[in-house]
């Protein structure tokens, strides 16, 4: 996903010479390339992210259009301020761009997990919050969020290369969110990496006579709040599914919207437990850990005394 | 685009800027009581800083023009003063003197903390440790793009207490960021205790010597040293960026202020208020 985002970067920076690719000495590997081809919109910021933050918020005074890139828990946790008040509150055009989102990098540990990032970001005035579920989606968020200017938080992931879009049919970006399954019985509500396990999950459910429909959540903030109502109205029931804590993203978001607009619907949110991951493992180890791995969800989903 | 204030015979010239200071400092401590708000000593401590660099001569901007992309840059990271910036800026013509009256009431435009949103204001503050970094990045840009403009942070000493500030120092002697002029408003005060006394931050000069900037210290309140530095900050050939150190007194102008830590919160009342004024040379009443 990093490599497709950073090719799609790399060819929007040729046609636009605003656009700078601003990297605190992480995954700089993969950086490469774009480095080597155009050394001018290339800076390695060093391990300082508050600089890399303010620097990169300087460089958007001049006219130029950075995008940070970094492992997501270093883009978002230790320089929040730096996004909140240089970044935020001057509604700067900076894109912070951010690899391993949830328990991605599993065995690194939870310095390096991000569970309650998209909570931290979806409160900040005028961020953009996004969470593409392939590399599909994440490299049609380059000329997009150039498009659209101001603040805009991206949430990679790294250890699933498989597609959920064709490469010639990206989702609508402008949409929020894409049905990508319709159903009746169950709405699973998916972001991110958790999108494929959502269809999983629907898979495993439809073999029991269940019809489960599924939607990708890619904007988590503005949240596609009259889209996603709409659709939640035809269904009687609603789970949602997220790299995260369950408190917070998408989970949180989704129960706001039904609760504004008056849409009484049983949701159960699935994430991250309220904890620290202090098991080490493969992020396949640690979702069956977290209890979300395709088995477990459909065994809770089945005996949910509501009915899945 | 041109200097804003061509300096005249000199002992003149330091004179009038001196009387300008003065005024400066009248208007902090109106401002601060009538809104009851805001930090007074702080605010006296960079007055000539900021009177030299915007009446003197060495700083490019063009009130009626405020956005020029070429205009020289100023972000006072050391946002508590901004009392002092917002009379300097209304004097220039950024905004109407009569806004003054209405600092930190409700609906005004000039905050505690100087933001964006108030002409002049290139940048939004309030937080320690953010200026700079802005301000490399401004610098970057500028250097990038072979632009003429300079870029100026105030930043506190207590403020180099951040680790940011480090960050920074660091990244503009490393890019030799020669169009950077950081002046350090050296107060020895923080907010609440004198620096030394609890987590020193001398010697000043040679951390920031060691990050690989020129160093200019000079008594931060004498007019004549800060046009010089700031003329060397302009006019000088450098492969780095400059630090000033500018040696100051939290409070000055007023006695009982002056290098009492109570006083960076403090507004003065009833007696007290008085004697500033006194001292000041105002008349006891507004």
């Amino acid at each position: 996903m990093r490599t497709a985002f950073l090719q799609a970067l790399l060819e929007e920076a040729r046609r636009d010479a605003r656009v700078v690719l601003v990297n605190p000495d992480t995954v700089g590997f993969y950086c490469e390339r774009f480095r080597r081809e155009l050394p001018g919109q290339y800076l390695n910021a060093g391990i300082a992210e508050q600089n890399a933050v303010g620097v990169s918020a300087g460089l958007a005074l001049t006219g130029r259009r950075p995008f940070l890139f970094n492992i997501l828990a270093f883009n978002s946790f230790r320089c929040y301020e730096q996004i909140r008040l240089d970044v935020c509150a001057m509604d700067l055009s900076l894109v912070l761009v951010g690899v391993g989102a949830g328990i991605d990098y599993g065995a690194f540990g939870p310095s390096h997990h991000t569970m309650e990032d998209v909570a931290l970001m979806r409160a900040l005035p005028g961020m953009a919050v996004w969470s593409p579920a392939d590399k599909i989606a994440a490299a049609s968020l380059v000329p997009h969020c150039i498009e659209a200017g101001g603040p805009a938080y991206l949430r990679l992931h790294r250890t699933d290369e498989r597609l959920v879009y064709r490469s010639d049919a990206a989702p609508e970006l402008s949409e929020g969110l894409a049905v990508l399954r319709p159903g009746r019985d169950l709405l699973l509500a998916a972001t991110g990496p958790m999108v494929l396990r959502a269809m999983e999950v629907a898979e495993a459910l439809s073999a029991r006579s269940i019809d489960v429909g599924v939607v990708d959540v890619f904007r988590l903030k503005p949240f596609p709040e009259h889209r996603f109502v709409e659709l939640a109205k035809s269904f009687s029931r609603i789970a949602t599914l997220e790299e995260h804590f369950a408190s917070g993203g998408l989970g949180s978001s989704v129960l706001e919207a039904l609760a504004d607009h008056g849409i009484p619907r049983s949701v159960r949110r699935f994430g991250l437990p309220d904890r620290f991951c202090r098991v080490c493992g493969d992020r396949d180890y640690l979702h069956r850990e977290s209890g979300l791995d395709t088995a477990a969800l459909v065994a809770c989903l089945l005996k949910d005394p509501n009915g899945p | 685009m041109t200097c804003q204030r061509v300096p005249m015979a000199h002992a003149r010239f330091v004179e009038s800027l001196e009387a300008k200071a003065l005024w400066v400092r009248q208007c902090i401590l109106e401002m601060a009581c009538r809104a009851s708000c805001g930090h007074i000593a702080s605010s006296f401590s960079c007055v000539e800083i900021l009177v030299s660099l915007y009446f003197g001569g060495f700083f490019r901007f063009d009130p009626l023009t405020p956005e020029a992309p070429n205009r020289d840059r100023f972000i006072l990271s050391k946002a508590q003063a901004a009392l002092a910036l917002y009379p300097v800026l209304a004097d220039l013509g950024f905004f109407p003197a009569h806004e003054l009256d209405t600092f930190c009431l409700n609906g005004s435009r000039l905050g505690g903390h100087a933001e964006n949103s108030t002409p002049g204001v290139d940048v939004f503050s309030g937080s320690l440790g953010h200026g700079l970094s802005l301000g490399c990045g401004i610098a970057l840009g500028g250097k990038l793009d072979g632009a003429p403009y300079r870029v100026f942070v105030l930043l506190g000493d207590g403020e180099c207490h951040e680790g940011s500030v480090w960050e920074s120092a660091m990244f503009a002697g490393h890019h030799g960021l020669s169009g950077l002029t950081a002046i350090i408003d050296s107060n020895e005060f923080s907010a609440s205790d004198r620096l030394q006394d609890f987590l020193a931050v001398e010697p000043l000069h040679d951390k920031w010597q060691a990050f690989g900037w020129d160093v200019l210290d000079v008594d931060g309140h004498s007019i004549p040293a800060l046009l010089a530095a700031f003329r060397h900050a302009r006019e000088g050939k450098r492969e780095r960026p400059l630090v000033i150190v500018a040696r100051t007194v939290k409070g000055k102008g007023v006695r009982f202020m002056e290098n009492r830590s109570e006083w960076h919160y403090r507004i003065p009342l009833g007696n007290e208020l008085t004697i500033a004024r006194r001292e000041l040379g105002m008349e006891d009443a507004p």
